[in-house]
């Protein structure tokens, strides 16, 4: 199969979050923990020696630093976390804390979301995005809140990052502001509303083709396609499957084709069906015999 | 030749009274209206054609307005007679001489009824165009000329069309004026020749220091002059020593520079040039009290903005703005008329609130307006100076920037409260230019009135999603706030301090008034922003704001709060300007600073509990 990259890496990351299991709920959450537990009160089972990377955390030495953030990241071991929640807690340098953020990314852990919170709103361009990777990566109940804000800041690279970041996070308290981003041509929304919308919204979502630039808008379609039917109704997507085939047009062919390479084997019969005929240039609606 | 040198060449050739309109022929007769040899008769010749002329009255001037459209004229009685149209365009400004219309087009001068737009006469000009009129009620003069100097033509014209006099003249004539039968010729600029329109015969002179190339009637009196005016009246006689009863407009710097009259000797031709867009207007009148203009105030357009202001200093009284260009402007016994291209005629109060309106129906690229014998009663109250300034400065296009300039200066004379939000407003609003923006922002914060707009504006941050995309001027508000001790402002500039989409510039000055005003309920923003920042402030701006932060903290944290600074003076991953300011702020000179006099500390007592 033929593919252009770019467009293969948008369809792929939205089909890797839309294999995602179940997301947590993201709503953010006032009075959530706020400053480092001690190294003491961590989970006593580690390999890690903490009070060592304590003390070099605490050092005033940023190579030190930095040497003890990649042993706690490379044993992702949660141990590690508070050491580097008080390190946020503290503040560094960008080069630490720019370490630190992706640390407690790799470490994956909910309870780093109050130490990333703040993070997210840097003045620093490089540290702000790295933050509020890393909530995405800890799935944070805090996440949706930061992302949700994020998407009304004036960095254009962060609002990507978190339109982006709510579909994967099943943030569907986001769905009115991603609809307002995507006409914004912030493109990221469209993949997250692919995966978030339900019934009439993505209705609303698909009634935007045409009007919005396909490039803004395909990839939310495959999504949207391989949904489940208690979702979005085969009807619509049969709809817009035999919209992409009457569109003609390489990008829609190469939708339907990804669409139909990776349709679940449990998907809807019908809509499989609809990709096939339309992949051969027939409409969608199979004509009475 | 210099404007005030006596005509040289001066060659006037006159013609007979006998001439009929509408293509009739022009006999020559004698009679030589203006004569080099002159001799200066102290102002007696002058004075007595006053007192036989004194009990007289010129008629006023018809309330009327008249549009330039593309295809020709269309007019309307004020304050709501009928709409008329004429056929023909014209090619210099029409002028309202009494009850007629006066204009030319193509090598013809005509009149028009002024109520109902009859034509009433045509007479061939070769190649000249209208340069001023007049009308005492049975005859029309007019002066007209080419549009090069030299070659002006004085015709007087009975209501049926007779030529009872007409002359030409190589020095330049001014705009004419006549009363019972004598026309008033301004010429080289400095004489007025009062010329018997039956005899030809120059029967006085008036001779003025100053430049005089206008002959006009206000409301049936006759002033001379062009910047200033001076009145045809019993003073007449010592006008030529500076005693006459004189009149004119304050000076005053105004965008465009714009003219009252202008010169008498200059054409008005109908083009899209900024000239018609850029005057002043004014009423003179004489009382008890002495001469002054009505309503004390006069006006002064530019473009879309129209300029009450008053005839004793130039102060602002009021503040127009139109949904087109002014093109005509007139002022009455009370209020004012002011003719826009969208064919509306705006009436105005004496105090600038509204007084009715006309519609000329079509739009215009010229119009004449004379409501000098109305006067307007206002169906409305104006808003208040501060509104009406606001509103105009919401109207103006970035292209307006001179007059948004005067405007935001007007502005800061106000003490209205409502003040601050208009300024605040502006440096959110794209229509201004970045100057005037920054100009405005510098204001703010130099406001100590118009708190609740202050906390308003804080309330509002930069919002993509809601198309807020400019963050409130967080920098001018904080120092106004501060100035004002004003602590109910400290959880809005807490919020701000760790919003990046304010300038850093902005941050620094929030910093510092919440270094003054912050109370323990911003403990955890400020502790964010200095844990944030305290190792990676990379420029002055943000230093400043981290030790100003710093001494917050110390001031409201309690221990808490000192020891979190106390760590960061020995941090050698803290910035070195940081710790250079951290530790001057906790040396014990700094820890125990003088208590500032009371009215500058900001009641923070209820809220100086550390967490």
């Amino acid at each position: 199969m033929s593919v252009r990259n770019p467009r293969i890496l948008i369809i792929g990351a939205a089909l890797l979050a839309h294999s995602l299991p179940g997301a947590a709920d993201a709503a953010p959450k006032a009075g959530a923990a706020h400053g480092p537990r001690p190294a003491s009160a961590a989970a006593p089972k580690t390999r890690l020696d903490l009070p060592n990377l304590q003390r070099s955390l605490e050092s005033a030495d940023e190579a030190q630093a930095l040497a003890a953030l990649a042993r706690i990241a490379s044993s992702a071991d949660p141990a590690g976390a508070p050491l580097v929640e008080a390190l946020l807690g503290r503040g560094a340098s960008v080069t630490v804390l720019s370490r630190a953020l992706s640390t407690l990314g790799t470490l994956g852990l909910p309870s780093s979301g109050a130490a990333l919170a703040p993070y997210a709103r840097h003045r620093t361009p490089e540290l702000r995005r790295a933050a509020l990777r890393a909530l995405i990566a800890t799935k944070s109940p805090l996440a949706g809140g930061v992302l949700r804000r994020a998407l009304h800041g004036n960095d254009a690279s962060l609002r990507a990052i978190a339109a982006q970041g709510l579909g994967e996070l099943n943030v569907r308290a986001a769905v009115p502001e991603l609809f307002n981003v995507l006409s914004k041509d912030v493109a990221e929304a469209a993949q997250s509303l692919g995966l978030l919308c339900l019934a009439a919204e993505c209705e609303k979502f698909l009634a935007l083709l045409g009007r919005l630039r396909f490039e803004v808008m395909e990839s939310g379609i495959v999504p949207i396609l391989l949904r489940p039917e208690a979702d979005v109704a085969d009807e619509l997507k049969l709809k817009v499957i035999e919209r992409l085939r009457r569109m003609a047009t390489q990008p829609a062919n190469q939708l339907l084709q990804t669409a139909l390479a990776t349709f679940p084997a449990d998907g809807s019969p019908r809509v499989k069906r609809g990709l096939e005929r339309a992949l051969k240039g027939f409409s969608v609606i199979e004509e009475a015999p | 030749m210099s404007r005030l040198s006596l005509g040289r060449g001066l060659a006037v050739l006159a013609m007979g009274a006998s001439g009929v309109a509408c293509g009739g022929a022009v006999a020559s007769s004698a009679g030589t209206p203006f004569s080099e040899t002159w001799r200066a008769d102290q102002g007696k010749s002058i004075a007595a054609l006053e007192m036989r002329l004194r009990t007289a009255q010129a008629p006023s001037a018809a309330p009327v307005a008249v549009g330039v459209t593309e295809t020709g004229l269309v007019g309307l009685k004020l304050p709501n007679g009928k709409r008329w149209t004429h056929a023909s365009t014209v090619d210099t400004l029409p002028i309202v001489a009494g009850s007629v219309v006066v204009a030319s087009n193509g090598g013809v001068l005509f009149a028009l009824d002024a109520g109902s737009g009859q034509l009433l006469w045509t007479l061939p000009i070769e190649k000249r165009k209208l340069r001023g009129a007049g009308d005492d009620g049975s005859t029309t003069v007019a002066v007209v000329a080419g549009d090069n100097p030299g070659k002006s033509r004085f015709v007087a014209v009975t209501r049926e069309g007779s030529v009872k006099h007409q002359f030409d003249s190589t020095v330049d004539l001014g705009f004419p004026a006549i009363k019972q039968g004598v026309a008033f010729i301004p010429w080289s600029d400095q004489y007025v020749s009062a010329v018997d329109v039956g005899s030809g015969d120059e029967v006085a002179r008036l001779l003025l220091r100053e430049i005089v190339t206008q002959a006009r009637n206000f409301n049936g009196d006759l002033w001379f002059g062009e910047k200033g005016l001076v009145r045809f009246d019993d003073k007449i006689r010592v006008a030529t020593t500076n005693q006459g009863t004189r009149l004119g407009l304050p000076a005053r710097q105004l965008p465009g520079n714009p003219v009252w009259l202008g010169s008498g000797n200059q054409l008005w031709p109908i083009s899209s040039s900024a000239r018609l867009k850029i005057r002043l207007s004014a009423l003179p009148i004489a009382s008890a009290e002495g001469a002054h203009f009505t309503n004390r105030t006069y006006l002064a357009s530019y473009f879309r903005v129209v300029l009450g202001l008053s005839d004793q200093d130039g102060s602002l009284r009021f503040v127009k703005s139109l949904s087109a260009d002014a093109l005509g402007m007139s002022a009455a016994q009370r209020g004012f008329a002011i003719c826009d291209a969208s064919g509306k005629v705006s009436l105005v109060s004496e105090q600038g609130g509204d007084a009715g309106s006309a519609d000329l129906g079509a739009r215009l690229t010229a119009c004449t307006v004379d409501v000098s014998a109305l006067s307007l009663a206002p169906v409305a109250a104006p808003a208040t100076l501060a509104e009406q300034i606001g509103r105009a400065l919401g109207e103006l296009s970035p292209e307006m920037a001179v007059a948004q300039k005067l405007l935001v200066d007007e502005l800061t004379k106000q003490d209205d409260p409502l003040v601050t939000k208009i300024l605040i407003d502006l440096t959110s609003s794209a229509k201004i230019p970045p100057d005037l923006r920054s100009a405005a922002r510098k204001l703010i914060a130099t406001r100590r009135s118009g708190k609740e707009y202050m906390l308003a504006a804080l309330e509002r941050h930069y919002d993509y999603v809601s198309d807020v995309l400019l963050p409130p001027p967080l920098g001018p508000l904080s120092d106004a706030l501060a100035a004002m001790n004003e602590v109910a402002a400290t959880p809005l500039l807490a919020r701000h301090l760790n919003d990046p989409a304010n300038d850093m510039i902005d941050v620094e000055h929030a910093a510092i008034a919440l270094g003054k005003l912050a109370t323990a309920a911003e403990y955890e923003d400020l502790r964010t922003f200095f844990a944030l920042y305290r190792a990676t402030a990379d420029e002055p701006s943000l230093v400043k704001a981290v030790v100003a932060v710093a001494s917050a903290l110390v001031r409201v944290g309690g221990a808490s709060g000192k020891s979190i600074v106390e760590r960061a003076t020995h941090d050698p991953l803290t910035q070195a300007e940081v710790r250079r300011g951290l530790s001057a702020l906790l040396a014990p000179e700094s820890a125990a600073p003088a208590a500032p006099p009371a009215a500058e500390t900001p009641n923070v007592a209820k809220n100086a509990q550390p967490p």
